[in-house]
């Protein structure tokens, strides 16, 4: 098994490249399926890893390396030396398991769903290529790698996010989504950059050891965590640099559904995961984690309940989720973190390709106050949507949400500020009920607001809906929190990632009391406004303010985006045209020609002044030669 | 060996601009197979010595009254130049291939000009190094003038005073360096073996200064860039090839030949400052690339943006950053022919880079588009492709030196893909622009996609910069040699002061 690790990240890295050398030769469909087929071969594998590991008794070695390969050597110069090589532990094996086999269900759906779309073989060159990326950097045993697989995302979401290129505004958001991210990948770069003039390696299990050993000066562990918060935050779109995830719904739903779920956005958490200790040494970055990923969830929460195009609530909805799993990692909840991570990434999934067939069945229509009605017409689809709505909204005790969810929230309290941490996560959790049903009860409740073409789903498509949708219900009860329940893991994690801080007794009962509250209260509260908003088509969708969520797009575009333009031409037209051109460049040339001139006028055709000056450079001449033959001896 | 490196061609120029007169078919094959043939006769030579340490040299007495000598040597650094060289003239032969009418002089020029770079290269001997370098000049200025737009009379004009000023710094730092070292030691000399050999005793600093100017200039290092960018943009795409891929390197090369070995307490007294301007010119460029309104300026910036980092990694004076550099020059080469390929591919097709005239041209040329976006993610430095190899080389050993200037210019990360996206959507997403589809009197055919001797000169390209990307060690084990004895150099020189 050792020895296929490479084709992990391999099989969609043949896939692409056997796409794009010699896609042209067969037809899209075939390259579709065998883009599907390199990553059931991913999936597969990955899948054989935990087969042979849960054979196996011995999995309590703390940071234990279950697999290791290595690929080549990269670069050897001095002690900068690249060793590529892929590396599984436990919790690369979660994400891996999450970015494979979620990976595999949106190809499965996206054979049919993309069908006869133009540039369909573009598009599954990058969803393989994406694939790739993910798996790489999860996989990383060295920091190149990871930035390998990073950077190679970062591409990919441009790509795909633009992928209906001949709209100006989708090519935009494409390059929105690169620019905004690669601020980032800039940060992580700089962070590599100082890991390696501090630890003289760059290789990630070292990197831990030597963190541990705690002999690298705190400040310069200060700025390489702030560095990597930096780029997890672009990457996984949190306050403020989440500015490019709702303009990335230009792209086809599918490129949502992976960029959302099994790859891209997760990455920053991961990031943060990976340097778990690094960050429990600095408790005061851990409490800037833990508070940007509750603001976020807030913030973003309150801005989706505002939304009316059906795949910005899903974007708002997955930044706010990313805040729940920022907070916990703020909080030291690593594994809860991660928990919750496999769970979004089922729902979200699940959201997202549903909501695909939902806008190709209102006929491109986005805006849900024009649906409407769909219940009747997809049975189907609106239970599978019913259930990725409810496990959005973590409905108590029966969706996956509620068993990751509301152990986050209650161990927000635990960090310094808790109050405050808890009560934003806590009302970002009862906004969460209220938008996810707002958006459910318009789609598929009451009568059809716009004409609805049904839109006949393949069993293809099918089936990858009804494996989210189930996992979206029974994932949660691996790790509940009753002493009674299966608790698998968090306990399994603890080796690697230690046993989070939750609060006891009373405290904790409060928390987890009021996070069903939230829960029940914001579905209920969709429940009753919704129908509301319908009838006198004024309500949640019309508050300014939370629609532009806050306007710190706008904001960022006035005082961001602006002056660097005006940067740029203060560069272009001052300092360039003006003071070098103009200014130096001609001033140089005006003495030369002054120069010149004189010069020129001293040839001036008189000869009595020729007669002079050939005496005095005569004698100055001889003079010279005299004084040489006969130097003073002073 | 090295001999019949530099001088086939050289003489082929002349056969070629004698015989093939007015004969444009045999002139243009002639050339293109001329260039070939000493690429592989170099790649044979790569090859073949196993051992890159044993350098091949030829040194004849030349005006030994004087003593100037006739002197070539081969090392690792040389090699790698030399090979790249050959390749870039190669690919600069094949991107003019329809374009240029009159082979029977391009030819020649072209011939000449890789014949003086070749020997820029080999010298080993001061004089003979500025022969070969104004060699390598004169042919430029013509195909300058020549084969241009219209305004590539002026741009040629501000390209020959910069370039004769800057030689006339640089012969008077050889010269300066000449006395010097005769005064140091008692024998005068022009060899590399002797000027080089220790430090200067006296006026290091200006002599230091002069040599340095008279390379900054053809990198270009901000701010004695003024040149470059008109130059780039007005010049025949192939010869910007010249300029911007081999030429560049020729002043990164001097820098790293000759500048190290004068004078290492110089060197590390401006190192500060050199850096902070090399830093400052890689994001300047950067931010003055990001307005530009035509394909080439924004190459030509970028161009500048990414040797500007070359420079700065030199004066880090660090081993990591000093292989970094002479990565630079090749992966900076290969990428940079490759936009100005594509470039001159556009010209084919009736556009001339104006960023207005473009638009949604990826529709009717998607594999023209498809190369486009590889050759600007390769420059804007996405991982597993050359340009990131050397790099994060550059960046990781600077930081060494100055966490600062390193930090400072990693932020040309976020603003290389700013300039290359936006270049990019403007002329190869949205709509079609009507303009570009209903040209004046032509039919559409003119909006083909790559033909099959475009297609191979850019997988040509692709390849070797996946192969640079994925394998760097290929590259670096030649430079090993060479980088070694210049941190050696400068640390014992540091030491015994």
């Amino acid at each position: 098994m050792n020895s296929l690790i490479w084709l992990i990240p391999g099989a969609p890295l043949i896939g692409a490249g056997f796409i794009i050398l010699f896609g042209s030769l067969i037809s899209a469909q075939i390259c579709a399926r065998m883009a599907a087929l390199m990553v059931l071969i991913s999936a597969t594998l990955v899948l054989s890893l935990w087969v042979e590991l849960l054979g196996q008794a011995n999995t309590t070695v703390p940071n234990a390396i279950l697999y290791h390969q290595a690929l080549f050597s990269w670069m050897s110069i001095g002690d900068w030396k690249v060793d590529l090589s892929l590396t599984v532990d436990k919790i690369s094996l979660i994400m891996m398991t999450v970015a494979s086999s979620v990976g595999f269900l949106i190809h499965l759906f996206s054979i049919n769903f993309m069908k006869d779309e133009q540039g369909e073989r573009r598009y599954f060159f990058y969803l393989n290529l994406f694939i790739f990326g993910m798996l790489s950097f999860v996989m990383a045993h060295d920091l190149i790698l990871l930035y390998l697989g990073w950077e190679v995302m970062g591409l990919c979401s441009y790509a795909l996010v633009a992928f209906y290129y001949q709209k100006s505004h989708y090519a935009y958001c494409g390059r929105k989504a690169f620019v905004v991210t690669r601020i980032g990948d800039t940060a992580l770069a700089i962070a590599i950059m100082v890991i390696f003039a501090n630890f003289h390696s760059i290789e990630l299990p070292q990197i831990a050891t030597l963190i541990d050993a705690q002999q690298i000066n705190p400040i310069s562990l200060t700025l390489i965590g702030g560095l990597l918060i930096i780029a997890a935050i672009a990457k996984s779109a949190q306050f403020p640099l989440h500015v490019w995830l709702p303009d990335a719904m230009t792209g086809p739903s599918t490129v949502s559904a992976l960029i959302h779920a099994a790859t891209m956005v997760t990455a920053g958490v991961y990031l943060l995961i990976r340097f778990h200790p690094l960050f429990d040494q600095l408790p005061d970055l851990q409490l800037i984690i833990a508070f940007i990923g509750c603001l976020t969830a807030f913030f973003a929460a309150s801005a989706a309940l505002s939304q009316n195009d059906l795949k910005k609530i899903l974007a708002y909805s997955t930044i706010s989720q990313i805040g729940y799993m920022f907070a916990a990692v703020g909080v030291g909840a690593y594994g809860f973190a991660l928990f919750h991570l496999i769970v979004h990434a089922c729902f979200k999934a699940l959201l997202f390709m549903s909501s695909g067939v939902i806008i190709k069945a209102y006929n491109e229509e986005h805006d849900i106050r024009k649906m409407g009605g769909l219940g009747q017409k997809m049975p189907f689809l609106r239970y599978i949507y019913l259930i990725g709505s409810l496990t959005l909204a973590a409905l108590p005790f029966v969706t996956a949400s509620y068993y990751s969810k509301d152990p986050i929230i209650a161990a927000t309290y635990t960090q310094d500020f808790g109050f405050y941490l808890t009560a934003l996560a806590l009302l970002g959790a009862l906004m969460t009920g209220l938008y996810s049903m707002r958006m459910y009860l318009m789609i598929f409740s009451g009568t059809p607001r716009s004409e609805i073409h049904p839109y006949a789903m393949s069993i293809g498509m099918k089936l990858p809906l009804t494996i989210l949708a189930f996992l979206s219900i029974t994932i949660g009860f691996i790790q509940t929190p009753w002493s009674w329940g299966p608790e698998l893991l968090i306990p399994w994690l603890a080796s690697d990632l230690g046993l989070p801080h939750l609060p006891h007794g009373a405290i904790d009962v409060t928390i987890n009391l009021l996070g069903i509250a939230a829960s029940l209260i914001g579905i209920g509260l969709a429940c009753y406004l919704t129908p509301k908003e319908l009838k006198h088509q004024q309500g949640l969708g019309n508050v300014a303010f939370l629609n532009q969520a806050w306007y710190i797009d706008a904001l960022s575009m006035k005082w961001i985006v602006t002056p660097y333009y005006y940067l740029c031409s203060l560069c272009r037209v001052f300092i360039e045209k003006v003071v070098f051109f103009h200014v130096i460049e001609s001033s140089i040339t005006g003495m030369l020609i002054t120069g010149h001139r004189s010069l020129s006028r001293s040839q001036a055709g008189l000869i009595t002044r020729y007669l002079y000056f050939i005496c005095f450079g005569a004698i100055g001449l001889l003079a010279y030669i005299l004084m040489t033959i006969y130097p003073i001896h002073a | 060996m090295l001999n019949t490196i530099i001088f086939t061609p050289f003489i082929a120029a002349i056969v070629i601009a004698i015989f093939a007169h007015q004969k444009n078919g045999i002139a243009r094959i002639a050339s293109l197979s001329i260039c070939t043939l000493t690429f592989f006769f170099i790649l044979g030579i790569a090859f073949s010595l196993s051992d890159i340490i044993s350098t091949v040299t030829v040194s004849r007495p030349w005006i030994q009254s004087l003593g100037i000598t006739y002197q070539l040597a081969l090392d690792g650094f040389s090699l790698v130049m030399i090979l790249v060289s050959t390749f870039i003239a190669m690919m600069s032969v094949l991107v003019a291939w329809q374009s240029i009418h009159r082979w029977d002089i391009f030819g020649p020029l072209l011939l000449m000009t890789l014949s003086g770079l070749l020997g820029v290269f080999l010298a080993r001997d001061m004089i003979l190094f500025y022969v070969f370098w104004e060699v390598m000049l004169i042919p430029l200025y013509f195909m300058l003038t020549q084969w241009g737009s219209q305004q590539s009379h002026h741009a040629a004009t501000r390209f020959l005073l910069y370039t004769i000023t800057a030689s006339l710094f640089m012969l008077i730092g050889i010269i300066c360096l000449y006395i010097q070292v005769g005064r140091d030691t008692g024998v005068y000399s022009f060899a590399f073996t002797h000027l080089l050999a220790a430090p200067l005793s006296d006026n290091s600093l200006w002599i230091f200064l002069a040599l340095f100017i008279g390379f900054a200039v053809k990198v270009p290092l901000f701010p004695l860039h003024l040149w470059a960018p008109d130059t780039y943009k007005e010049a025949h795409p192939a010869v910007t090839i010249l300029l911007s891929g081999a030429m560049a390197n020729a002043g990164v090369y001097g820098i790293l030949r000759i500048c190290t070995f004068v004078s290492p307490l110089s060197l590390t007294t401006l190192s500060n400052t050199i850096m902070g301007l090399a830093a400052t010119g890689a994001i300047y460029t950067g931010l003055i690339a990001y307005q530009q309104n035509n394909l080439r300026s924004v190459a030509a910036y970028s161009s500048i943006s990414h040797m500007n980092l070359a420079i700065m990694a030199i004066f880090a004076m660090q081993l990591q950053a000093i292989n970094g550099s002479m990565l630079q020059l090749v992966a900076h080469a290969l990428s940079i022919t490759g936009i100005f390929a594509i470039i001159a591919m556009l010209a084919a097709r009736g556009f001339d880079g104006e960023l207005d005239e473009m638009g949604g041209l990826f529709k009717p040329m998607p594999k023209l588009g498809a190369m486009l976006l590889f050759f600007f993610i390769a420059s804007a430095g996405l991982p597993g492709l050359g340009n990131f190899a050397s790099e994060i080389l550059i960046l990781v050993g600077s930081y060494q030196t100055s966490p600062l200037w390193a930090a400072f210019a990693a932020i040309s990360i976020v603003i290389g893909i700013a300039y290359f996206l936006r270049c990019y959507e403007r002329a190869m997403l949205g709509p079609i622009i009507t303009s570009s589809i209903e040209p004046d009197n032509k039919t559409h055919t003119h909006l083909s996609d790559l033909h099959w001797r475009e297609m191979t000169l850019l997988s040509l390209l692709v390849i070797a910069i996946l192969w640079l990307g994925i394998s760097p060690d290929t590259f670096l084990q030649p430079l090993h040699n060479a980088v070694t004895h210049i941190i050696e150099y400068n640390v014992n020189a540091l030491r015994g002061h």
